[in-house]
């Protein structure tokens, strides 16, 4: 089994972004003001969080994790301008898998997903990717909504 | 209340007599996001579930209309597709809304994705078809059907805003905890409105479906639907029951005018007045109406007060 030079790098960046943002987010100040505001919003603030600017911190750096990948993808998959709405829900598949919150968990489901992904396309139909997303999502749902890795 | 709204049907009904079929079509098109915008804010907007499932329902209207046309009648085909959408909404409801949080809107977000391929894949590949072409129903005859379906809309959430399920509602939205230790049975409240507010989606695509002659599975399931309606509610401000009626007439009518003249960049134009709205009027148009009210009422009161000056001491 061979690997493109392009699919080596995909993956070694991935690796070391998600490493990075684990890193990030429990071993820095920021990074524990983040988890603080996410757990709550209003005593962080009273711990003397600026609630406003880890928010926007935060989408700016959602942002960024977004561009990467999209700089990612575009080495491996034809660009248009419309292509980031359906990552997006690829995107929310995984996050849900994973458990909101947790980025160990968002790693494993990506992968998860990525695999799935693959097994479907090639075993059975393409265009059934989705849908199979959305059953395993709905069983998720009904069974463990907290995700693999989710707090409960 | 009641003459505005008879007048406005009345309006609707005598349309034809002295406008041309494009205004017609324009006409309808409004209505059909009346309908979307309402539908959505029935629920979304009170309970504060984020919902992006109206162009999920609405395409399941637009798909299944050519599937039946020659097999029922067109008003039995939007009971029809009503129920199904209704079934379709139970089904996401009872998943999600079991569970508080986004769950429901992320699920929601790709359900027109997901209904899409669907659709392609039962068609394509167990149907090996792809795409019908609707049987043409007179344009007049849509206007009506969808403006019965508007008044049907309207009439839905007034009553349902002024029973205590209206209320049961606007407690959810405001603090679910405290309104399920109120005995408010949150799970079953939000999915039966939640289904409630799908049937008129679905009956909107229905009636949609013949102006847009071809259906496939992406003419019928675009995200523009789900969007659009939302962007009108809020626009328009979920405050009041009539704003998202205001929304969806201004955006309607602005669509269906500026589409043709500016193609691409009228979709940038709604994203800057997206934003706008959303920075200076958080509440909507409808919710500078009781700011203009006071400000005129201050106008009034220094001019009736006119020559007199003040003379109350501060103290």
């Amino acid at each position: 089994m061979s690997f493109s030079v392009n699919q080596i790098i995909a993956f070694a960046v991935s690796v070391a972004l998600g490493v990075a943002v684990y890193l990030f987010l429990n071993r820095t100040r920021l990074g524990r003001a983040i988890r603080a505001t996410a757990e709550e919003p209003s005593t962080a603030g009273l711990m003397g969080v600026n609630v406003k600017m880890v928010l926007a911190f935060c989408f700016g750096l959602g942002a960024l994790l977004a561009g990467v990948a999209g700089t990612l993808i575009s080495l491996r998959t034809p660009v248009d301008t419309n292509m980031g709405f359906g990552n997006t829900v690829i995107a929310l598949v995984v996050v849900t898998l994973g458990g909101l919150g947790s980025v160990p968990g968002s790693f494993v489901a990506g992968i998860v997903i990525g695999i799935v992904s693959r097994l479907v396309g090639n075993l059975w139909e393409m265009v059934l990717v989705i849908p199979v997303y959305y059953a395993i999502l709905m069983v998720l749902l009904l069974i463990r909504p907290a995700g693999i890795l989710g707090k409960k | 209340m009641v003459g505005l709204f008879v007048l406005f049907v009345a309006f609707v009904v005598t349309f034809p007599l002295y406008t041309t079929g494009y205004d017609v079509r324009v006409l309808t098109t409004i209505l059909m996001y009346v309908v979307l915008a309402v539908s959505w804010a029935m629920f979304s907007g009170s309970t504060g579930y984020m919902s992006l499932a109206p162009a999920a329902f609405f395409g399941i209207g637009m798909y299944i209309m050519p599937v039946l046309q020659n097999s029922l009648p067109f008003p039995v085909i939007i009971i029809v597709v009503a129920l199904l959408a209704f079934v379709l909404a139970l089904l996401v409801g009872l998943v999600t809304l079991r569970l508080r949080g986004i769950y429901f809107a992320i699920f929601t977000f790709g359900l027109v994705v997901l209904m899409s391929e669907l659709s392609y894949y039962i068609d394509a590949r167990l149907g090996h078809s792809r795409g019908r072409f609707t049987i043409g129903v007179d344009e007049n005859v849509l206007l009506y059907l969808m403006l019965a379906l508007a008044v049907a809309t309207l009439l839905t959430v007034y009553f349902i805003r002024r029973s205590r399920y209206g209320l049961a509602l606007l407690s959810i939205g405001g603090n679910e905890e405290a309104a399920a230790h109120m005995g408010v049975n949150t799970t079953n409240v939000k999915v039966i409105f939640f289904a409630i507010s799908a049937i008129f989606m679905g009956a909107a695509g229905v009636i949609t479906a013949p102006a847009l002659m071809y259906i496939d599975n992406r003419v019928a399931f675009t995200t523009f639907y789900s969007f659009m309606p939302i962007v009108m509610a809020i626009f328009g401000g979920m405050g009041h029951f009539l704003g998202p009626v205001v929304g969806a007439a201004i955006f309607g009518y602005l669509e269906k005018t500026l589409r043709d003249q500016l193609q691409a960049y009228f979709m940038l134009g709604f994203g800057i007045m997206l934003a706008v709205v959303i920075l200076f009027l958080p509440n909507g148009l409808v919710g500078l109406a009781p700011t203009l009210q006071g400000k005129l009422r201050e106008v009034m009161a220094k001019l009736r007060k006119g020559g007199r000056t003040e003379q109350h001491a501060n103290t």
